[in-house]
């Protein structure tokens, strides 16, 4: 029975099969955490995707980096209480330092990046996706950072249409989306979420970025963009009776931190 | 309780909810010293010891670790277990007890020679870390980091030399990253690596893919991982080059392939998450299917190259007196369809390949010999509760 290819343009709407295909695993006010799994490549290769779904009229968003850009697991920003999310950002270079324009809390670091045609901004604790030059008409406390490519885009697949000429669409690696919902929700997505953790042995092949543009839009992304993955990616969240570590295996300079209103 | 849901992409399939599994008790390592005393550790609270008629749990008592990931022992009572955290424990054949090792790291495989020649592998935390190579001289423990940094999965002695494999992730270009299998032997004391070297892929074939496992029988090396697009990719050497072994061709082994070791006899044996397994002899794959074997018991046996007249007379007498079962129990044919799902399966020992033992994620133990398999454990039947509906435990009470 028929689910569904990569198609360039096409409608990004809830799917329902999707939708009932995930596990909710964990849960506090306006925030939970569960999984799914998809199967690429004819059927050989089992993904396991975790889903983070936020609710931002109860939690905001800050960006946070260590003095100097140091690097640093998420986990180590779960030390302090206040943070019930941590998540990086991207992209990193070969020495570890993020790619493009940040602006953190207003403060400037880096210069804009041509090849990087999406831009994540905090204004507020909201987060919104744009294109980079909306990082130069911030206001003064604002923050943001640039990423590519656009997977989904005014409720569209992007990649293919608009954004993401330059990259392969055929390399396998683990998958982490930064997605608004049409529903007003936001939600992390990270594929092979296990292969760092306590599962240790496995190898991170994982999703292409068409493979990856497609659950986006089929979970109903109005906008998503991806943020770096392979072994920089990493997510923690906490809960009341447990702390979800789906951890990396390369400390990063930025981190995206996730707290109640 | 819980259930298996996947989605296929592109292939254009939707592979709708799989039945409910039995209790998610990871058995990710196993190892025997013989076809009596044979060992079973994960995420279970006691490790499992098969005794040649049972599996019994040996409980970890005050010793009680986290996920454990790896088990050794060079008899029935002198047994090593590894895992998260740096936990090393021994079992002298009364209990359990906590070894002091020199990491905190998380261990991710064990193998040794004799009480008193074992190694640990303990995985880096960062891809700026190199794994650590601890040794127990039968006194204490000591560490050792590797040449250079990678993730390092697999663990494996030959002869004297130590083989270590994982897989390097590195970034030949801005903007383009890449995944390289990695091999370091241990020999005369120095580090040798192939594949990936740090700067380059220096071996074409040690760095075709990034090795989730690595697993010795006498000279014998077997190699096995991914490739960057997803597929398999098997890696053989006997003392020198590696060389890759094409895998099964069948519709079966379109799926994914959930684990390739050798047997005690030396030969590969691959697990399929299609259902089956395939052993590889004389240059080939042979492939074994819950759906062959339901053929043959439908229809009956076929003929087999090679096979005597007196051969083929057993087979068909084990296929009757197995039909007849059926016929009796149609419950024991949902069993024996789920004893072939090795979509879960963690790890194998097994003195030949024709009779091994798989773990799975599902907390099962299933035991091939020959051309069946049948499940030998199962955790969910722990639980009293509700292993009286379960066929499964049904009908392992009924072998007991």
């Amino acid at each position: 029975m028929p689910w569904r290819a990569f198609a360039p343009g096409a409608p990004a709407a809830p799917d329902p099969l999707l939708v009932r295909a995930i596990r909710w695993e964990d849960e506090r006010a306006g925030l939970r955490v569960g999984s799914f799994e998809v199967r690429a490549s004819g059927g050989m290769l089992v993904n396991s995707v975790a889903v983070v779904e936020i609710d931002p009229a109860r939690y905001r968003f800050t960006l946070a980096a260590a003095p100097g850009f140091s690097a640093r697991a998420a986990d180590a920003w779960m030390a302090d209480t206040s943070v019930t999310a941590a998540v990086n950002t991207g992209l990193f270079g070969r020495d570890g330092s993020p790619q493009g324009l940040v602006l953190l809390d207003g403060a400037r670091a880096g210069r804009r990046a041509d090849w990087l045609d999406a831009a994540v901004t905090i204004e507020d604790g909201r987060l919104r996706l744009a294109d980079p030059p909306a990082l130069d008409s911030l206001d003064g406390r604002a923050s943001g950072f640039q990423v590519l490519p656009w997977l989904v885009r005014a409720g569209r697949v992007a990649l293919g249409v608009s954004s993401g000429l330059r990259l392969s669409r055929t390399h396998r690696d683990r998958r982490l989306t930064l997605c608004m919902g049409g529903d007003g929700l936001v939600r992390l997505l990270l594929s092979n979420f296990e292969v760092f953790g306590e599962s240790a042995g496995t190898i991170p092949v994982g999703l292409t970025i068409p493979e990856q543009a497609t659950i986006a839009a089929a979970l109903g992304c109005a906008d998503a963009v991806a943020l770096d993955g392979g072994i920089s990616a990493q997510l923690v969240v906490r809960f009341p009776h447990r702390v979800r570590r789906m951890p990396g295996w390369r400390e990063v300079p930025l981190m995206m931190l996730i707290r109640p209103r | 309780m819980t259930t298996r849901r996947a989605l296929w992409l592109a292939a254009g399939l939707w592979a709708g909810f799989a039945p409910a599994l039995s209790a998610q008790v990871e058995l990710r390592a196993i190892w025997g010293t013989s076809p009596t005393d044979v060992w079973v550790v994960g995420e279970a609270p006691a490790a499992l010891h098969w005794d040649g008629q049972a599996w019994n749990e040996m409980p970890f008592g005050l010793s009680r670790p986290g996920t454990l990931n790896g088990v050794w022992a060079s008899g029935p009572r002198d047994v090593f277990a590894v895992g998260a955290g740096g936990a090393v424990l021994h079992f002298d054949g009364g209990s359990w007890s906590r070894m002091t090792v020199p990491t905190d790291r998380d261990l991710v495989a064990v193998a040794g020679r004799s009480a008193s020649d074992v190694y640990a592998l303990a995985q880096s935390s960062s891809d700026r870390e190199a794994p650590q190579l601890l040794h127990y001289d039968g006194h204490s423990w000591t560490a050792t980091a590797l040449p250079l940094p990678f993730r390092a999965n697999g663990l494996a002695l030959s002869g004297r030399d130590v083989v270590v494999a994982g897989f390097a992730y590195f970034d030949p270009q801005p903007r383009e990253r890449r995944q390289a299998g990695v091999v370091a032997r241990l020999r005369g004391g120095a580090w040798a690596t192939a594949g990936w070297d740090g700067q380059k892929v220096a071996d074409p074939v040690a760095g075709a893919a990034g090795w989730t496992g690595v697993s010795a029988a006498g000279a014998t090396l077997l190699l096995f991982g991914e490739r960057e697009d997803g597929t398999a990719a098997i890696a053989t050497s006997s003392g020198g080059a590696w060389t890759l072994v094409p895998p099964a061709a069948s519709a079966m082994s379109r799926t994914q392939v959930r684990w390739v070791t050798l047997a005690g006899d030396a030969t590969p044996v691959a697990l399929y998450e299609g259902g089956g397994f395939a052993r590889y002899a004389g240059g080939s794959w042979v492939v074994v299917s819950a759906q062959a074997d339901m053929m043959r018991m439908m229809y009956g046996q076929q003929p087999q190259p090679g096979a005597t007249p007196e051969q083929q007379q057993q087979e068909a007498a084990r296929q009757q007196q197995l039909m007849a079962q059926l016929q009796a129990n149609p419950m024991l044919m949902a069993v024996r369809m789920q004893a072939f799902d090795l979509s879960r399966a963690l790890a194998v020992w097994g003195t030949s390949a024709n009779d091994f033992f798989v773990t799975t994620g599902e907390g099962r133990i299933v035991h091939v010999v020959g051309d069946q398999a049948s499940i030998a454990y199962d955790a969910a039947c722990a639980d009293p509760a509700s292993a009286g509906a379960n066929p499964i435990c049904q009908a392992l009470q009924a072998k007991q």
